[in-house]
């Protein structure tokens, strides 16, 4: 059953229909969540609420459209802030209480071990841009969506997308040449 | 040499991610049990008023929570818990340019309604609340609220919303009127100055923060943008949302009179 049928299911009160497509995204909404926020725990929670808040809302959603943008638009409005506020200290009471690490890189071999540590080098590269830099680089390059979905996902025009992609690109090359200098040395042209 | 482009496109497939947990149990679990309170009796609002005591001193003992927390302001239903500033991030030499606040040009990303309880109308809440309803008469052209929502934690909540006219799905205005028993803390807004209602004590809050209503299973945390006015007036407590600056809030709230529609 393809997501828009099982939309218009939800739309319709089916819980089982919005299972299924909780399913199917929860990666996707759980991983733009950890980009965001940096922290699995609060990942988890965000994505939850936006699944939660996205069936609340559902009735107005128009299934013509994709869903993934939509959801991930949610888990970026939950996102924000989610590292601040009282909560923060009660998850961190949690996990020093559980003493749980957070993942580690775990590699099958030397060249996906430098693979990933490169990639989360580079996230902490992008993390030091300002908020709507990151997002629009991890909807598009992360999340892999299209300019078209990505623009849905941020509210604003495909063009836009081109243009803030291009000055979020610019601004995350300063910041790596600045502070990442093992990842602009070897690679960027 | 490679581009940036590309190089971005690298670390995404190569992403370490954390395992993702299966959320399907506890988002079904919240889906399928929508606001479904049990009825508040007296013996359950000790309860939940001993089990927040319990979880609040047991917070409190913690010395990393302590430490945090600099102060609890109080007013009717709502605890305001002011945190030590978190350290700043370093700034990126490529971001010179300030981040702006303007919220009036940031458009709402979440229906803002979600989560906020059952719609309903106004008159089925004023007949439920088991409080008299106030609505405004400012500004002139409010007129009843275009939403109403009725939530029930340990004690009626309703929320009356009020739409921009020409941007139904921006916030103009929002009242929670929150029953005694109800109980909402909010965890570090970034500013807030003392101001008074009608003589009560009130607070106004700017700044982006998280407001909790740790009376419901499991509680509820709901992200807060705009700015908040917090008073109390003969039990009832109420929470102005809204983008309007402080005047037109304190206005808005002073015109509150009692809804004299017919039920």
């Amino acid at each position: 059953m393809t997501d828009q049928e099982l939309v218009r299911l939800a739309q319709q009160g089916d819980a089982a229909a919005w299972e299924t497509l909780v399913g199917r995204e929860q990666q996707a909404v759980f991983r733009h969540a950890y980009l965001l926020i940096g922290n699995a725990d609060d990942a988890r929670d965000v994505a939850q609420d936006a699944f939660v808040a996205a069936f609340r809302a559902i009735d107005r959603f128009d299934p013509a459209r994709p869903l993934l943008p939509w959801l991930l638009r949610i888990t970026s409005n939950l996102a924000s802030n989610r590292r601040r506020g009282m909560a923060r200290f009660l998850r961190a009471l949690t996990r020093s209480a559980r003493a749980e690490p957070d993942p580690v890189i775990a590699g099958a071999g030397s060249n996906r071990l430098e693979q990933q540590e490169e990639a989360a080098a580079l996230w902490q590269a992008i993390r030091r841009l300002r908020r709507d830099d990151q997002e629009v680089i991890y909807l598009r390059y992360f999340a892999e969506l299209s300019v078209n979905d990505t623009a849905d996902a941020l509210g604003i025009a495909p063009g836009t997308v081109k243009s803030r992609l291009s000055r979020a690109s610019g601004r995350l090359r300063t910041v790596i040449e600045a502070d990442f200098p093992e990842l602009g040395e070897r690679r960027l042209a | 040499m490679i581009s940036l482009e590309s190089l971005l496109e690298q670390a995404a497939s190569g992403f370490p991610y954390p395992p993702t947990p299966d959320l399907t149990p506890a988002v079904m679990k919240q889906v399928q049990s929508p606001a479904a309170s049990p009825p508040v009796t007296p013996r359950r609002l000790v309860l939940v008023a001993a089990a927040l005591l319990v979880v609040l001193a047991g917070l409190m003992a913690v010395p990393q929570v302590r430490a945090a927390v600099l102060e609890v302001l109080h007013i009717g239903a709502v605890r305001i818990f002011l945190e030590e500033p978190a350290p700043s991030m370093p700034q990126a030499t490529a971001t010179a340019t300030p981040q702006l606040q303007m919220p009036a040009a940031v458009p709402a990303t979440t229906p803002w309604t979600a989560g906020l309880g059952e719609a309903t109308t106004l008159v089925d809440a004023a007949g439920q609340a088991g409080f008299p309803l106030r609505l405004p008469t400012y500004p002139p052209d409010a007129g009843p609220p275009d939403q109403v929502y009725m939530a029930n934690t340990s004690g009626p909540v309703v929320v009356l919303y009020w739409q921009e006219p020409d941007a139904p799905e921006r916030l103009r205005f929002a009242l929670f009127e929150i029953a005694p028993g109800a109980f909402f803390a909010k965890g570090e807004p970034q500013t807030f100055e003392t101001t008074d209602v009608n003589g009560n004590r009130a607070l106004w809050i700017t700044g982006a923060h998280e407001i909790y209503d740790l009376t419901r299973s499991g509680g509820m945390s709901r992200i807060v943008e705009a700015n908040v006015l917090i008073w109390e007036e003969d039990q009832v407590t109420f929470r102005l949302e809204t983008w309007l600056d402080m005047d037109e809030a304190l206005r808005i709230a002073k015109s509150l009179s009692a809804d004299t529609r017919d039920q």
